[in-house]
């Protein structure tokens, strides 16, 4: 694997490969950051191409300050959201939502095909993440999925690392009761 | 993940199940080649300039070689067809800004609508 440097380098002068080797390793990231967030998998190729786009323009302002992941990972968090904006396809006012609307939250009532899902307890937890505030699945997202600090997460999103740390752990706890319940048959 | 009794296990593992799901890989996957597929959108797409200029140079080349062919093999007909490309200036003329209109218009609309559906 190439260094980020020597990547971003070749990269800047026009190397085609170059670019191809920095979207194989970042793919993977993208996919996690924008998948999380909009809901329907037809939309999410879209996205993560215009991420990469993105990437390419801007990767002459990278001043290497942060690392590589960090900086792809704020731009496809910010292209999904601007996404979401753009096709009204969630409340926006979510993406900015408080602990007070995660204390009150309600998932769904189960259905019959809901119902099978909990046969499997990943599923289970997967269909419970899908069900939270925005903020909550993308900090859940990074933190466990791709391993991000608080530090890395609040520079990804902007929000502070406070604010980052109460997400998690609020999440964390709620969907820890709800798998309980489910654990105990409730 | 086979659904584990609630009474058999602790606390700490029933964190550890939650994790253990909370970094389970999305089900979503991107398509065969999508690394190859970006890159060639991208490349084209900052190249445009280059790839317009490339066939108009090809464009000309070909009317050179064909002009150049024409007066070698024909020499006769080459008076004829200059003063009828003079007479016939504007049609000409007409035709390419035409072609080149459609092919902006398709570029610019009908490409990228089908590459955003």
């Amino acid at each position: 694997m190439l260094p980020e440097e020597e990547l971003v380098t070749k990269i800047l002068k026009g190397n085609a490969s170059a670019f191809e080797v920095l979207v194989k390793q970042y793919e993977r990231l993208v996919l996690h950051v924008t998948c999380k967030l909009i809901k329907r998998d037809e939309e999410v190729m879209d996205v993560c191409q215009e991420v990469f786009i993105k990437v390419y323009k801007g990767l002459g302002t990278f001043n290497f300050q942060s690392k590589l992941s960090t900086w792809i990972a704020r731009i496809a968090y910010l292209t999904s959201l601007s996404h979401l904006q753009k096709y009204k396809a969630e409340n926006i006012n979510k993406i900015t939502s408080d602990g007070l609307e995660l204390d009150n939250y309600h998932f769904s009532e189960d259905t019959p095909a809901k119902l099978l899902i909990k046969k499997d307890v990943s599923a289970y937890v997967q269909y419970l993440i899908a069900q939270l505030p925005l903020s909550y699945r993308t900090v859940l997202t990074l933190y466990h999925l791709e391993e991000f600090s608080y530090l890395e997460i609040q520079e990804i999103t902007g929000m502070p690392e406070g604010t980052v740390k109460s997400y998690l752990v609020r999440a964390r706890k709620l969907l820890k009761e709800k798998l309980i319940a489910y654990l105990k048959n409730e | 993940m086979r659904k584990p009794d609630r009474n058999e296990m602790t606390d700490q593992e029933i964190e550890a199940v939650l994790v253990e799901a909370l970094k389970k890989e999305p089900e979503i996957s991107l398509p065969y080649g999508f690394a190859a597929i970006v890159t060639r959108k991208v490349f084209i797409q900052t190249n445009l300039f280059g790839i317009y200029v490339k066939a108009l140079l090809l464009a000309i080349g070909i009317g050179a070689l064909a002009g150049i062919a024409l007066f070698l093999y024909r020499p006769n007909l080459m008076n004829p067809l200059i003063s009828t490309l003079i007479d016939m200036k504007y049609v000409v003329l007409f035709i390419l800004v035409v072609v080149c209109l459609i092919q902006y218009i398709d570029q610019k609309v009908v490409h990228r609508h089908f590459e955003t559906t």
